[in-house]
């Protein structure tokens, strides 16, 4: 039996830490500001505020079945602002948990973490809890931030809200803890294996690969089916994954390459 | 007297580029209430051994019981009931000394007011009370070694395992922690094991030390024991007005099948017993013609540290 009540003494313990991280509190504040604000913003409002009728004529072209301002943002959404979205996710989660177990090995503090009378199973979800609490709320803080910035800025065109729909909800509701997961085990790994935080990040970069899956997939204009099978194969990954990583996970190997 | 640790044909390799034997076969119990000192230079396997009792690694052969328990399959059970004083302090840099206890505590005690209640007490012990609320990171090494003293003994373990506890400490801290160690065996009936390079350490608190090398125990028993055992014999001190080269006293020892050493303007050797009339003489007349003037010639008490450096000599010359 997992004991909640004590390993969430670590959690939060990390959650604490991370807060005064400077690294991890920029990306914290710089991401969610990018991607709610600043893209939005610049790509959608704006742009649509300079727009001659031309323009908006000319716009609608770009997808079929619509016209003017709705097709210009239901294209800007689906092919660049959704994809980019998902490295909300992936990159908090992965500056949080590349720093989890290296972090403790870089400031001499993981041999304390060990002594204490956990197993290793709840050592390991209570670094896991760590990352993938902020990794979600922040998330879903940026969804419904943007959420209320594009029906704000864009009911006057459209007349009608434009989220939340289908595919933003699938989004951040499957999608978005789908992703964490992963991004989170990886990067836990790394970390686990790696003797600072600096080089667990440089492998940790990997799971960038999949951001480029999306954006690919938003390009070709195929963004529900790719996501789709993106998500079930991901998903699969984070089952094997939670079935496999406490049974690996031991503290010898942390104490061994510190 | 019950045994609290036993551990038993313990072996243990590290596996790496290289594969390191650090702990090759080593037994030994421990009595409740008993201080325990694991002497032996850089690299002799002390910390690897407190590591695999405090279930940080697995042995590789063998097995080690702490109150019961094996190490191999009763981790948890062992760690509720131990505290260990690492080689490094362990705390958290960035936060207080105070939340850095109580997180620690917290693992251990439910009640608030026992872990305050303990803390202020220890605080109180180890002269840190003015520093509870500032950062573990602006304390001194000294003062860190003592808050980490503070966070091994919070949950009140009836084991400690102590890394070197005096290490980086002035001497006046070294002198109060070794009457509180004592405080701790014989007040609390603590059974406690100290990993040390410190010879007047191990010689003033253990009941029972052993002389660990390479992995090895080379001699164990109490300090007294240890003493008679190696030398049934006496030691000759001289002095003299000026500096004995090193080589001189190695050389005319040589001589005699014996050992002896020099260190500034002291030389001693180790005589087996019943052989004062022939040897001391012989040393003195070697002394004197190798130009040494003679100050005095005395007979000395062994301390620890004499066969400490008696069993490294002998290892070094096999
Ligand atoms: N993580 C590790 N990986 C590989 N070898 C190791 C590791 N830790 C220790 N060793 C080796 O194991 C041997 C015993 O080391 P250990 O730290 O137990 O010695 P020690 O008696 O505590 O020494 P010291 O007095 O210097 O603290 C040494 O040869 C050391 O190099
Ligand atoms: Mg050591």
């Amino acid at each position: 039996m997992l004991r909640f009540k004590m390993l969430f003494k670590v959690t939060l313990k990390d959650m604490r830490e991370n807060m005064k991280n400077k690294q991890i509190s920029l990306v914290m504040i710089l991401l969610p500001a990018t991607f709610t604000i600043m893209i939005p913003l610049l790509l959608i409002v704006l742009p649509l505020k300079l727009m001659s009728h031309e323009d908006l004529l000319e716009a609608g072209m770009l997808v079929p079945g619509l016209e003017g301002a709705e097709a210009y943002l239901v294209y800007n959404w689906n092919t660049i602002i959704l994809p980019f979205f998902v490295m909300v996710p992936l990159a908090i989660t992965m500056s949080i948990s590349s720093d989890s177990w290296a972090g403790e090995k870089e400031r001499r503090t993981a041999e304390s973490l060990l002594l204490l009378p956990l197993t290793d199973e709840e050592l390991f979800l209570a670094k896991v809890l760590a990352s993938l609490i902020p990794g979600l709320v922040i998330t879903w803080a940026c969804g419904i931030t943007l959420t209320i910035i594009i029906d704000i800025t864009m009911y006057p065109y459209l007349g009608y809200a434009f989220l939340p729909n289908a595919s933003w909800l699938f989004h951040q509701l499957v999608l978005t803890p789908i992703l964490a997961f992963f991004s989170i085990f990886i990067n836990v790994w790394i970390s686990y294996r790696s003797k600072d935080t600096k080089s667990a990040q440089q492998m940790g970069g990997l799971v960038f690969l999949v951001f480029i899956g999306f954006l690919v997939g938003g390009f070709l204009g195929v963004i529900t089916l790719l996501t789709y099978v993106i998500t079930l194969i991901l998903g699969i990954i984070d089952i094997i994954f939670i079935y496999i990583s406490p049974k690996v996970f031991s503290r010898e190997r942390i104490m061994i390459n510190t | 007297m019950k045994t609290v640790i036993e551990v038993e044909n313990l072996v243990k390799v590290y596996n790496g580029k290289t594969s390191t034997v650090a702990v090759d076969g080593i037994s030994f119990s421990i009595g409740r209430g008993r201080i325990f000192s694991f002497l032996g230079p850089n690299g002799a396997g002390k910390t690897t051994t407190v590591r695999v009792l405090s279930c940080l690694l697995k042995p590789t052969a063998g097995d080690a019981w702490v109150l019961g328990n094996s190490v191999k399959d009763n981790q948890v059970a062992i760690r509720e009931n131990i505290g260990m004083l690492s080689e490094n302090h362990g705390l958290y840099e960035k936060m207080t000394l105070e939340d850095n206890l109580n997180f620690f505590a917290g693992f251990y005690l439910d009640d608030k007011r026992t872990i305050e209640g303990r803390m202020a007490e220890l605080l109180e012990e180890f002269n840190l009370s003015n520093r509870r609320h500032d950062k573990v990171g602006t304390l001194s090494r000294g003062l860190k070694q003592r808050a980490s003293l503070i966070k091994t003994l919070i949950h009140d373990p009836a084991v400690l395992f102590l890394d070197e506890p005096t290490a980086g400490l002035d001497p006046k801290a070294a002198v109060e922690l070794r009457k509180y160690i004592t405080h701790l065996r014989d007040k609390m009936d603590k059974t406690i094991f100290i990993c040390t390079h410190n010879l007047v350490e191990a010689q003033t608190l253990s009941d029972v030390a052993a002389i660990i090398d390479k992995g090895k125990i080379m001699r164990m028993g109490s300090p007294v024991e240890l003493e008679r055992d190696l030398f049934q014999s006496s030691s000759l001190r001289i002095e003299s007005t000026r500096d004995i080269p090193v080589e001189m006293p190695r050389q005319i020892a040589r001589e005699l099948n014996i050992t002896g050493r020099s260190e500034g303007k002291h030389a001693r050797f180790f005589l087996p017993p019943g052989e004062l009339d022939n040897l001391v003489p012989f040393i003195v007349k070697s002394l004197v013609e190798g130009g040494i003037p003679i100050l005095e010639v005395a007979r000395e008490e062994h301390t620890l540290e004499d066969i400490y450096l008696e069993l490294m000599e002998r290892e070094g010359n096999a």
